[in-house]
């Protein structure tokens, strides 16, 4: 069988690099510019010269013509034949060309920039005197697929020309032109001469702060400018090959972790995106970056990076950068740190949990609510001989007047990570000191009522426990403060839900019961326990109160009034005796 | 974001957000304690919409008490007229409900049997056919170890070409499907079913991913190693060992068992071992204590007296820290998996069960 070859249908390619490659036609600036810095490039590897890329923008009546031109290597006939009439011949990836031994140097490599120029002119002129060639070369492409290349008269220096009809529809203003050259070309080595009908010119070059000895103020202007944000904290960042270096802002307010952080990125010094959220580490949402890379690669397109090994070394390198940073700044600067981790709490015990040494150094810096007020770790450290948490809010609730009334420091670790960051620190804690707790354990430490006191009121303490034994909750008697608190309950999690699916069987038909039966233990232990207050004057009087007098429904509210303060819910069953019971209290006292 | 859950909008807003949320251990517990809060601000609605997420996560997190536990409320609220817009998902979760509920040797025949019609009621009410009731049957009798049953249902399914909404996915369908001719050891007709999974064009959530482990020991027994080879190192790799995945880890510990690879073996085995309790049902139980006899008996037979294991083993005692012996580690595990073969057999009234443990035993002393 004989092979064909495959036959390019030119417009076609054209509408895909419209529709599906590139995001907007305003690119081809882009692809000029980057073929115009690496012929430059290539040039500079023969010999010393003066570089610069000289732009043109004519516009009278109707017709705009923009011209760009390189003082770079220029291209022989022959190149002209391989390089710009081949889609995909490229002369910065052929290995056997001139430009092979500076490759990583180039920008571009997939040999299609040029037909980017199609989406904005009908027809390319290119004019091109080759290094060391005293004869000059002219390629006119068409967007039907045709070209020509013929000789012109030479034009007396060494580069390449780009000649452009723009098209009518093509929305290209010299302020837009400006733009984009702002856009694409402000960092590029070679210098930018930009000229609106043979005006006067004005050039583009400029340098990366983190490469000068710019202010800070400069720095801080440049990320308000590009992220729109007013930012007050910044620092260099790079990754441990020094070859992508740039700046991060810390945002000045509070971000979502799962929110999409955009980051500018410039590889070899061309503009690439705005919105690369790829580069840094998932955990540092809360820092935007204005990087430049030489080892990352683009994709076709070049709006954005290639997914590879690389890109993975170099995300987590910087992410080292900005713990580095972090750890700098609580040392140098620890206002400004903890205005950063009042910030950016969310964020940063997030990395914490990931990163031990991390979490070494920041567990102090965190904030935690407690019954005291906000505090730090240390602040807490130096307050408490220990450290409890509790990780349930509604439970946080139940003890917090009781733990205030006892001069006992509780933490609230009922957000979104300080749980896990407190188990973090009580793993490591081996002093014992650190604790998750609950009502229970809270309970306990509380003072017992004296053992005489006790013996006296024991018989009525098992009357009240065998009332409240159908509601599966076990009775113990403390003496605490606040007063007015008659009684403080713990239910756990686990229990809850036996309760719930317990309740569920219950109201189900009797198959439904049967299967729950067969797979579900409910468990028929105590669920709940109920401390009561010896204190509290109610207590005092159902434990005092005569023998003969019925005393199941308060007894009962009791336990129902701490099931609620505990928003705890109530089972249909408790819900009929507390609105029994209400019915009952109201008829006894009216 | 906090979990403070002090208003219904707030509780309304995590509902929302987690519905469709990754399945973790923690979203587990904030869905839990949403059920908790819409009881407290007695919002049924609420309630419905916080179980629905709740089932999906301990579902995906492979929890099938929990979800048979709450399935009953859903249905009986929508029994009573309430919540009718989520028939579909509430359909949906049926079928979770009934595949789970053969596996557990403590649900009797009558009890599945009874529940199967409600279900197939329920579907063709919905519209469904009868295509999706002959792919369910299937898949309960296989596991009640029925397997003339599931065969004709098979054959119903396979000739039957219409669908429905409820039908599983593309993917899911013949997942099941592989189950039936694993149990009818077709491994040609196995190895068939399952190149469309593996050849990615049919692909889920679970499936090839889940599948890798069962078609790596199948690819073994039919004497393709390579392949066989590549499916461990896939399963290893795709299947998160953070949740049970019992049945899984006993195909792929019977692969081990067979290739004599106690390093990744005993690895799975110290990952999941705590997750056969109880609240497992015992088909699954059965399979992975029937993979880890399997690895023991490997262990045995290749010369080894003593295995380290950095978890605790119920019942059997250390010889020394971490140390135990492989002999009584046997002793142990075959009288656990003789007890739950007998169970599920005894409510089978079929030898299913012994057989198939018989026979796996067979491939290790052969």
């Amino acid at each position: 069988m004989e092979n064909s070859i495959f036959q390019v249908n030119l417009s076609g390619i054209l509408k895909v690099l419209s529709d599906s490659l590139y995001s907007s036609w305003e690119v081809f600036i882009r692809e000029l510019l980057q073929n115009a810095n690496d012929a430059i490039t290539a040039r500079g590897l023969k010999e010393s010269f003066k570089p610069v890329i000289e732009i043109d923008f004519f516009e009278t009546g109707t017709s705009r013509v923009l011209q760009i031109k390189d003082n770079g290597i220029g291209l022989t006939a022959d190149e002209m034949t391989e390089f710009l009439s081949k889609i995909g011949s490229s002369s910065k990836r052929n290995t056997s060309d001139m430009f092979d031994r500076e490759q990583q140097s180039f920008i571009g490599q997939f040999g299609i920039g040029l037909l980017s120029c199609f989406m904005v002119s009908e027809k390319i002129e290119v004019e091109s005197t080759a290094w060391n060639s005293t004869s000059t070369m002219r390629w006119i492409g068409n967007t039907d697929g045709t070209y020509a290349i013929e000789p012109t008269e030479h034009n007396g220096y060494t580069g390449t020309k780009v000649r452009l009809a723009i098209k009518k529809d093509i929305a290209l203003t010299s302020d837009k032109l400006t733009f984009l050259l702002h856009k694409y070309g402000d960092y590029l080595p070679v210098p930018i001469k930009y000229s609106y009908n043979a005006g006067s010119e004005i050039t583009f070059q400029k340098e990366f702060p983190w490469l000068t000895r710019s202010t800070g103020s400069e720095a801080l202007m440049l990320g308000n400018r590009v992220f729109g944000e007013r930012f007050s904290h910044y620092f260099p960042i790079q990754d441990s090959k020094g070859q992508t270096q740039g700046l991060a802002y810390v945002l000045p307010h509070r971000t979502h972790t799962t929110s999409v952080s955009k980051h500018v990125l410039y590889v070899k010094r061309m503009f690439i995106s705005d919105s690369c959220g790829d580069i840094l580490p998932d955990w540092a949402f809360f820092v935007r970056a204005i990087l430049n890379s030489d080892n990352l690669s683009t994709t076709a397109s070049r709006e954005d990076i290639y997914h590879n090994e690389i890109l993975e070394e170099v995300r987590e390198s910087l992410g080292i950068s900005i713990k580095k940073y972090l750890k700098r700044l609580g040392d140098s600067d620890p206002e400004a740190m903890q205005e950063i981790i009042v910030t950016h709490a969310q964020a940063l015990k997030s990395l914490a949990l990931e990163d031990d040494d991390f979490f070494a150094f920041i567990k102090n810096w965190f904030i935690f609510p407690t019954t005291q007020g906000d505090l730090s770790l240390k602040q807490i450290q130096q307050q408490s001989s220990s450290i409890l948490f509790v990780s349930d809010l509604d439970e946080f609730r139940q003890i917090a007047p009781i733990a205030r009334a006892n001069n006992q420091l509780v933490i609230n670790a009922g957000y979104i990570y300080d749980t896990p960051i407190l188990l973090k620190l009580q793993e490591r804690d081996h002093t014992g000191k650190t604790r998750q707790i609950n009502p229970e354990y809270f309970g306990n430490i509380l003072n017992d009522i004296d053992i005489e006191i006790y013996d006296l009121i024991r018989k009525r303490i098992d009357v009240l426990q065998a009332i409240l034994i159908e509601f599966d909750v076990e009775l113990d008697i403390k003496a605490f403060s606040p007063q007015h608190v008659p009684a403080m309950l713990h239910m756990s999690q686990d229990a809850i839900q036996k309760r719930d699916f317990k309740s569920i069987r219950d109201e189900s038909d009797s198959l439904w019961a049967g299967v729950s039966d067969a797979i579900l233990d409910f468990d028929p232990g105590f669920r709940a326990k109920l401390f009561l207050n010896y204190k509290n004057e109610i207590v005092k009087k159902l434990l005092y109160t005569e023998a003969s007098k019925k005393i199941d429904p308060y007894i009962q509210m009791l336990y129902f009034n701490a099931l609620m303060m505990g928003h705890y819910p109530l089972s249909g069953k408790e819900l009929d005796r507390m609105n029994e019971n209400i019915m009952i209290l109201l008829n006894t006292n009216l | 974001m906090s979990y403070s859950l002090e208003t219904l909008e707030e509780v309304q807003e995590v509902v929302d957000t987690l519905s469709y949320g990754k399945e973790s251990e923690e979203n587990e517990k904030i869905l839990q304690k949403c059920i908790q809060k819409a009881q407290f601000f007695k919002d049924k609605d609420l309630e419905f919409e916080a179980r629905i997420a709740y089932i999906r996560q301990v579902t995906w997190l492979h929890k099938p008490d929990k979800t048979i536990a709450i399935f009953p409320w859903l249905l009986k609220r929508m029994d009573e007229g309430h919540n009718k817009n989520h028939q579909y998902s509430v359909l949906w979760m049926y079928k979770w409900v009934i595949i789970k509920l053969p596996c557990y040797a403590s649900v009797s025949l009558q009890q599945i049997e009874d529940l199967q019609q409600d279900m197939e009621r329920r579907f063709l009410d919905y519209g469904t056919g009868t295509r999706i009731i002959d792919y369910f049957r299937m898949i309960v009798y296989a596991h009640l170890g029925n397997l003339s049953k599931a065969k004709e249902h098979l054959k119903n399914y396979l000739q039957d070409t219409s669908s429905c909404l409820l039908d599983d996915c593309d993917a899911c369908q013949p997942n099941n499907v592989l189950d039936i001719y694993l149990s009818l050891r077709d491994y040609p007709a196995f190895l068939h079913t399952a190149q469309p999974l593996l050849n990615g064009t049919k692909k889920c959530k679970e499936v090839p991913d889940y599948t890798y482990s069962k078609t790596a020991m199948v690819n073994f027994l039919s004497g393709n190693t390579e392949v066989a080879k590549d499916h461990a190192i896939l399963a290893r790799k795709k299947i998160p060992l953070t949740s049970a995945v019992l049945k899984e880890m006993g195909y792929l510990l019977t692969y081990y068992a067979l290739t004599e690879d106690f390093i990744k073996g005993r690895a799975v085995i110290e990952k999941q071992i705590g997750f056969c309790t109880n609240t497992q049902p015992e088909a699954y139980r059965y399979q992975f204590l029937l993979g880890f006899l399997l690895f023991m008996k490997a262990l045995q037979k290749a010369g080894k007296k003593t295995i380290k294991l950095k978890v605790p083993i119920a019942d059997v005692q250390p010889i020394e820290e971490d140390t135990y012996e492989v002999a009584s580690l046997i002793t142990w595990i075959e009288g656990q998996c003789q007890q739950i073969v007998q169970k599920l057999d005894q409510r089978n009234g079929n030898t299913f069960y012994s057989d198939d443990m018989t026979y796996y035993l067979s491939l290790i002393q052969n």
